[in-house]
């Protein structure tokens, strides 16, 4: 097994497993990756605005495998990012039925960790088709939810940001705003039940 | 204890041994709770995964708005203008340029944002800045036991508008450490590059603003040309 080294990118690695400075990596991933990502979407049918979302998706599914600790070093940074861009533009490019020069993608032999790739890419699509669960609750409990769930903020640094009285008063309405949540998720049984397989949640 | 608030503990190891295993038992038995304990994981991983993607699209305009700056050949053939510019009318500029002028040019006003903490100094607190009534404002201050937030910042401002820039840099020095939770971030950034122009540290000022992120919409304040003064006035103080 070659053991990823690169010291700079070993930091980052370290970084987005621990979930501290999270902006200082993706910032670091733009500045290395982003031009090398663009011209592999560009050489393959793609434009730029395609680039741009497949180097998005590319960077969100790298945190969130980092994160998961689903990548093991088998191969470079590069090589591991290629490979989810690769599999991102595929997949669009399957849906938009358009001509594509498929030659042109180097493709591994399937390596292990396309596995990895594929199923966290599953799971951000069913993710991202009940992501207007979040878009209809109101802008109180969005705030609230995202402060204490996504930056781990506890609930008396949250109430900073809004209006409530103390600490007691958030905790009730954080609830609330799960319970909402919940109902939500509840109304979209279809996509509920794609959800549930793909994050395998029995 | 809340149903959320057990599934919060249970996710985030809270539990004692014997707490985990009877919960544990309970999901064996109880399918609704099982039912409600899925929602919710599945719940937690839709906010995570909005968070993040947000995080990674702020990310993204970001490159893309330094990389325009960068590369962008007209915005390169306006910086080549504008060196020639600067070259030609360096020398007058460099005689005419004072550090007030940078104060006067930008429209110094207190915005309230939304969504600002509660305290019982912030009606006084507010009414005194309002009425421009600062020295009222700093005695509230000095004799509050333990300032709010709003207070300080308000303080700070009332320090900035009698142009005691010393006293607004040591304030600022206060609010600064709670980064993250500090409501004030963005004006402190602001007032704080004011403060040092007002003391003519100019360097300091400069470096101020570009530490600002772009997420903060009064870096927009800092125009091409309130930077090159900066720029200009930052190299007569290296001089003089």
């Amino acid at each position: 097994m070659t053991l990823f080294t690169a010291g700079k990118e070993k930091e980052i690695l370290v970084k987005l497993k621990s979930n501290t400075e999270l902006n200082t990596c993706l910032q670091y991933l733009y500045k290395e990756y982003f031009g090398f990502l663009k011209n592999m979407v560009l050489n393959n049918s793609g434009t730029k605005e395609d680039a741009e979302d497949v180097i998005q998706e590319t960077f969100l599914a790298f945190v969130q495998i980092v994160q998961n600790d689903k990548f093991k070093g088998e191969s470079s940074l590069k090589s591991f990012l290629y490979a989810v861009a690769k599999n991102i533009w595929l997949g669009k490019l399957k849906k938009q039925k358009a001509e594509f020069r498929r030659a042109n993608i180097w493709v591994e032999a399937n390596p292990k960790f396309e596995e990895d790739i594929q199923e966290q890419l599953n799971k951000n699509e069913a993710l991202d088709l009940i992501s207007n669960v979040l878009s209809t609750l109101g802008s109180v409990c969005k705030v609230i939810l995202q402060k204490f769930y996504y930056e781990e903020l506890s609930l008396k640094e949250i109430l900073a940001f809004t209006d409530f009285e103390n600490d007691q008063v958030l905790r009730n309405k954080k609830a609330k705003c799960m319970k909402s949540m919940t109902e939500k998720l509840n109304q979209q049984p279809h996509l509920k039940e794609s959800l549930y397989k793909a994050l395998r949640i029995f | 204890m809340e149903g959320f608030e057990i599934f919060d503990d249970y996710l985030n190891n809270k539990m004692t041994f014997e707490a985990r295993l009877g919960f544990e038992q309970q999901l064996l038995e109880n399918p609704e709770l099982k039912s409600s304990f899925n929602d919710y994981k599945v719940v937690l991983e839709l906010l995570r995964f909005q968070g993040l993607k947000s995080d990674v699209e702020k990310a993204n305009k970001a490159y893309q708005i330094r990389n325009e700056s960068k590369f962008s050949f007209p915005k390169i053939k306006i910086a080549a203008i504008i060196i020639f510019g600067l070259l030609t009318f360096s020398a007058f500029w460099t005689n005419l340029i004072e550090g007030a002028d940078l104060l006067e040019n930008v429209p110094i006003e207190y915005i309230e944002p939304n969504q600002r903490g509660d305290a019982e100094e912030k009606p006084r607190a507010e009414f005194l800045y309002l009425t421009k009534d600062y020295e009222g404002l700093i005695k509230l201050y000095v004799s509050s036991n333990e300032p709010t937030e709003k207070l300080e910042f308000l303080t700070a401002m009332a320090y900035f508008n009698k142009k005691e820039y010393n006293k607004v840099l040591e304030l600022i020095e206060k609010l600064e450490p709670r980064d993250k939770t500090n409501v004030y971030k963005n004006e402190i950034e602001f007032y704080k590059c004011q403060s040092l122009i007002g003391l003519n540290k100019y360097s300091e000022a400069e470096g101020m603003i570009q530490k600002m992120e772009y997420t903060n919409p009064y870096k927009s304040t800092f125009d091409w040309i309130y930077v090159t003064k900066i720029k200009i006035l930052a190299w007569k103080e290296s001089f003089f």
